[in-house]
């Protein structure tokens, strides 16, 4: 098994399409400090200036760590689509090279292989959260230094202290990879179904942007349907940064982002056990 | 004879008695200020534990340095947020800014305290803002400041003292409690926001004083943490 991953690595750490996303993230990330740099303080004491009224406000609220919160917010809308990329090719670029035939006339069961090509998936999909994770947050404490993290959300604000940051950020990118193999698994699934990459990458991508405007749509008939909806959990990681941690909370996104992969990828399994391999 | 000399001291008291009553605003301030005066600079470490509403923090704790007349430095490892009136009850700033009128003179546990409203001497383009201060008659430190910075908006601050070195009377312990009313901000709210902090209180421990060891101008102006 470790032979077949292995090769599924390589494999897909040939392609040129792989660096795509760490390229565009490598790219972005620094374009947002640059930009950053001349306007991000402004926008903190923007989100201040009522409390400045009152209170005199001391501390090096624009930081690192600010920064990473800030990226980590921007990006899971066009992660998914770096993610679709690789994902969306596992097994439709192997129809599109004709490669199929070849590797499942090994004496290697099809749910090996597919094991082996779905745990690749995964892999990549983890290396690209850590290289976002990484980046940002190395070049954000090396530029803006450290500091306590201001975070505010609908609740209020919240001032986390620098000593716990470390643990808050490896939950939140924790969190964030298990969103994001829902989107691989996703991805991975509809790459069953065709021949060519783009299809997956552009139909998860549709299904993302459907799921999400029913997710936020404020209206009674679908609440029930939301629960269920991989986009609603999506933002599961901003839960990192709550005081205190809602476990329950976390627990329950994570067991419906859990059922959801689990669910693409058995439909995967099924669908690549029976398919018929014409190309 | 001894008629004569009861009834001198009677009007010696009486006398005395009532310059005591005619002290006016301007002289409790004047009394406030020289015991103020008496410190050039000192430092002291602040434990300050907010209970604020919609506004999540953990206890701050900051050193902080002051020299005469308002020099100010903040030295913090992290976040730290303070009412600013904090910084207003230097008596000199109090006397420069506004214009007090005595309205009450009452005894508190033995004391004579003076309750003083301040008003803001008229300034271009600058709201009127409205003081309410109670003077400790003997100790003559600010026992209680109520600050009015707008309509709606009100900040109580009450203080505790020690005595350090056996000399200087510098507080322990303050507490403020304040309300500014609501948040108005209506886009932010229609986007789910419950609104910023408006309602709270916090509680400020002093401790660790260091009274006139001459500090260098140069702590005041080395960081921008600095408010002067």
């Amino acid at each position: 098994m470790l032979n077949l991953i292995y090769w599924e690595l390589f494999k897909t750490y040939s392609k040129w399409r792989t660096y795509i996303g760490f390229i565009a993230v490598g790219v972005l990330i620094p374009v947002i400090m640059w930009i950053m740099s001349y306007s991000g303080e402004q926008m903190i004491q923007r989100q201040l200036r009522s409390l400045q009224k009152d209170f005199f406000i001391s501390g090096n609220l624009f930081n690192g760590w600010v920064i990473g919160q800030l990226i980590m917010n921007g990006l899971w809308v066009h992660v998914p689509a770096l993610i679709a990329l690789v994902a969306g090719d596992q097994l439709s670029g192997e129809a599109t090279g004709g490669t199929f035939r070849l590797i499942l006339i090994r004496p290697v069961s099809r749910t090996r292989i597919l094991n082996a090509k779905y745990f690749a998936t995964l892999l990549y999909t983890a290396s690209l959260v850590l290289f976002i994770g990484g980046l940002s947050l190395g070049l954000g404490l090396w530029i803006f230094g450290s500091g306590d993290l201001i975070a505010i959300d609908r609740e209020g604000i919240s001032i986390l202290p620098e000593s716990e940051l470390i643990g808050r950020f490896f939950l939140a990118y924790a969190l964030a990879m298990w969103t994001m193999f829902v989107v691989a698994t996703l991805a991975f699934f509809i790459s069953s179904f065709v021949e060519n990459a783009i299809g997956p990458i552009i139909t998860t991508m549709t299904v993302i942007v459907i799921f999400l405007i029913v997710s936020n749509l404020p209206v009674e008939s679908v609440e029930n349907i939301k629960p269920f909806l991989f986009t609603t959990q999506i933002s599961v990681w901003t839960e990192a940064f709550k005081d205190p941690y809602d476990w329950s909370k976390i627990i329950k996104s994570c067991a419906a982002l859990g059922i959801n992969s689990l669910l693409f990828y058995s439909a995967t399994l099924i669908i690549f056990k029976r398919k018929d391999i014409l190309s | 004879m001894k008629k004569y000399s009861t009834i001198i001291v009677l009007i010696i008291f009486s006398i005395s008695l009532s310059f005591a009553q005619q002290i006016t605003a301007q002289k409790i301030m004047q009394n406030l200020k020289e015991h103020f005066d008496a410190i050039n600079d000192y430092t002291v470490t602040l434990d300050i534990k907010p209970n604020i509403e919609r506004f999540n923090t953990k206890e701050m704790r900051l050193r902080l340095f002051y020299k005469q007349p308002d020099k100010v430095h903040i030295e913090s490892k992290g976040f730290v947020m303070i009412p600013r009136q904090l910084f207003e009850t230097n008596p000199s700033q109090l006397l420069s800014k506004f214009d007090p009128i005595l309205i009450e003179t009452k005894k508190d546990s033995g004391r004579t305290v003076y309750v003083l409203r301040l008003l803001s001497k008229p300034e271009k383009n600058h709201p009127a803002l409205e003081n309410y201060i109670s003077i400790d008659g003997e100790r003559w430190v600010i026992l209680k400041l109520q600050s009015i910075p707008a309509e709606g908006r009100t900040i109580d601050i009450t203080f505790d003292y020690i005595t350090v070195d056996n000399n200087y009377i510098l507080p322990s312990l303050m507490n403020a409690s304040f309300n500014f009313g609501s948040d108005d901000d209506a886009i932010a709210k229609m986007k789910g926001f419950k609104g910023m902090p408006t309602k709270g209180t916090i509680e400020i421990r002093y401790s660790d004083y260091q009274v006139n060891k001459g500090l260098s101008n140069e702590i005041f102006e080395q960081k921008k943490t600095s408010k002067e």
